[in-house]
């Protein structure tokens, strides 16, 4: 019998429209999950079970009426809880939140539902999308489904779980450094960042708006395509999704690749040597500046992140964890004169990356410069050089958020402990999905990478 | 006012120290640290130098360009 609840989207969408299986099963399926593993990972912060039955025996009757509505037709979906779903609270996870109940879904949600998504339940993360690994929330750390007592990395912490262990089909996240990318990588799925702005924040309870993004955590790189497509505002342009012609991945090394896990790196270089194997040309190139990244980033997010949360900070600064608190207070001491010096930077950053960009389909690196870090950690030390872990977390990702250029990270093999590495690739402004067709191809080519299997 | 890193840190912290927030110390630290960084980069402007300094910036508009609630919106 086939267990649907790890399948992808695409294969059950077939099962569902040709009647192999219901959508109230799948529901049904998916609850009992929910039931026998939620409790021990701490993933949702609301399960929606009776709206989700409802909505289930209401899409078996469309099918059985002929109104199939799509591939999302009765796929279970999780959501980040800093996004709203009509009906329910948006926690973000903190107690410092508006406990009342969101009026209408985000826009992004809406556009699932149109498509035939149900969503399952609303997910953990770190308190306002304000960290890296899950561990700061009201309602205590979401843990690694391969390892207890390790973060699957944040702050769509809940999300990724969700979808690594069969408690979604899908979920739906946000990214302001990393936040979808890192758990992703950490956790063995494939997560998108789209160009900025191309999927509505609508609904999406802010952090750092210049830097914040929406996407989707899925198990392949076909299932974020459909979600991705289900929430954009803009049809494609014809002209972005081609395949890719020239097969060339750009490698910057400096900076990106200078303080790496030894094991990551191992990972990172399998995975290069097998796409050559396949005609792959892996050319080395540089982003000019990107030393700077971290700096940039910082003081943009900071200032942003204080300036959004200002009214809680004066009203009920107590409320937050000690880590956001500290650091939201931190973007009240930034000076004007370095936000603007940021934002004259990540200009700057944009065009280096665009220069990158000019030779080749996109640019290749890690995810995530360690494996999923032990809870409670502080510092890491690679090579010897003991750096903040958050700062380590962001370091690969966190500059595609300030230029806003679309990133994806795609599993690329295990550590010998048998954690999931993550792959990333950058793309063009406004090419999304023309990445996605590069992602689909380099996809094809890693899936003989040793995948996790989780519970 | 325009201060140093260093003159910057030295009032945040007392700063800090007044409003009982000890613990954002280290982290005003790092801050400064990474302020330090951001202005010596090659791109930033001065009005004191005839000399271009840093990158030209090509007229596309760029995100951060605005930071209206445009984004908010579908």
């Amino acid at each position: 019998m086939i267990n649907w609840c790890k399948q992808p989207i695409y294969r059950l969408a077939q099962a569902i429209e040709n009647k192999v299986v219901s959508v109230r099963e799948v529901i049904d399926s998916t609850l009992s999950r929910i039931a026998a593993h939620d409790r021990s990972l701490n993933v949702y912060t609301a399960v929606l079970g009776d709206r989700a039955r409802y909505e289930a025996d209401k899409a078996d009757q469309l099918i059985a009426t002929g109104h199939y509505r799509g591939p999302l037709h009765g796929v279970p979906i999780s959501i980040k809880d800093l996004i709203d779903v009509a009906g329910v609270p948006t926690t973000s996870a903190s107690r410092a939140s508006n406990p009342t109940a969101a009026e209408r879904d985000a826009t992004a949600v809406a556009r699932l539902r149109t498509a035939g998504a149900i969503i399952i339940g609303k997910c953990n993360l770190h308190e306002f999308a304000f960290g890296t690994t899950g561990e700061d929330s009201c309602f205590g750390p979401t843990l690694h489904p391969l390892d207890k007592t390790r973060s699957p990395g944040g702050s769509s912490s809940g999300s990724a779980v969700s979808v690594a262990t069969g408690m979604a089909f899908g979920s739906v996240g946000t990214d302001t450094g990393g936040s979808i990318r890192i758990p992703s990588a950490a956790c063995g799925l494939v997560g998108l960042k789209p160009t900025y702005g191309e999927i509505s924040c609508d609904g999406v309870t802010p952090l750092a708006p210049s830097l914040d993004h929406v996407g989707p955590l899925a198990r392949c790189v076909e299932d974020a395509r459909l979600l991705y497509k289900t929430m954009r505002n803009t049809p494609p342009d014809p002209e972005n999704t081609a395949l890719p012609t020239r097969r060339i991945l750009g490698c910057p090394k400096p900076f990106f690749l200078e303080q790496l896990d030894s094991e990551i790196r191992t990972s990172f270089e399998h995975s290069l040597t097998r796409l050559q194997s396949t005609g792959w040309i892996i050319r080395d190139t540089v982003v000019d500046h990107a030393l700077y990244s971290p700096a940039v980033c910082l003081h943009l997010v900071l200032s942003e992140a204080a300036a959004t949360h200002m009214r809680g900070l004066t009203t009920r600064a107590d409320h937050y964890t000690d880590g956001v608190r500290l650091r939201l207070e931190l973007g009240r001491y930034v000076m004007g004169e370095d936000y603007a010096r940021a934002h004259h930077g990540r200009l700057v950053l944009g065009e280096a990356i665009d220069a990158a960009l000019d030779s080749c389909d996109a640019l290749v690196l890690p995810t995530l410069p360690i494996p999923a870090p032990q809870l409670a950690t502080t510092t890491v030390n690679i090579g010897n050089q003991p750096e903040p872990l958050r700062s380590v977390m962001l370091r690969l990702t966190q500059l595609f958020n300030a230029t806003g250029h679309p990133a994806i990270s795609l599993p690329c093999g295990l550590t010998t402990g048998g954690l999931p590495c993550g792959l990333q690739l950058i793309g063009r402004l406004n090419q999304t999905d023309h990445l996605l067709n590069v992602a689909e191809t380099i996809e094809a080519v890693l899936n003989d990478r040793p995948r996790p299997t989780p519970q | 006012m325009t201060r140093s890193p260093d003159e910057w840190l030295t009032a945040a912290q007392a700063d800090a120290d007044r409003r009982g927030l000890t613990q954002l110390k280290p982290l005003l630290r790092v801050l400064a640290s990474a302020t330090e960084t951001l202005r010596k980069a090659p791109w930033n402007h001065d009005a004191q130098s005839s000399q271009i300094t840093g990158h030209s910036i090509k007229g596309s508009r760029r995100q951060g360009d605005n930071l209206s609630p445009a984004n908010r919106e579908p």
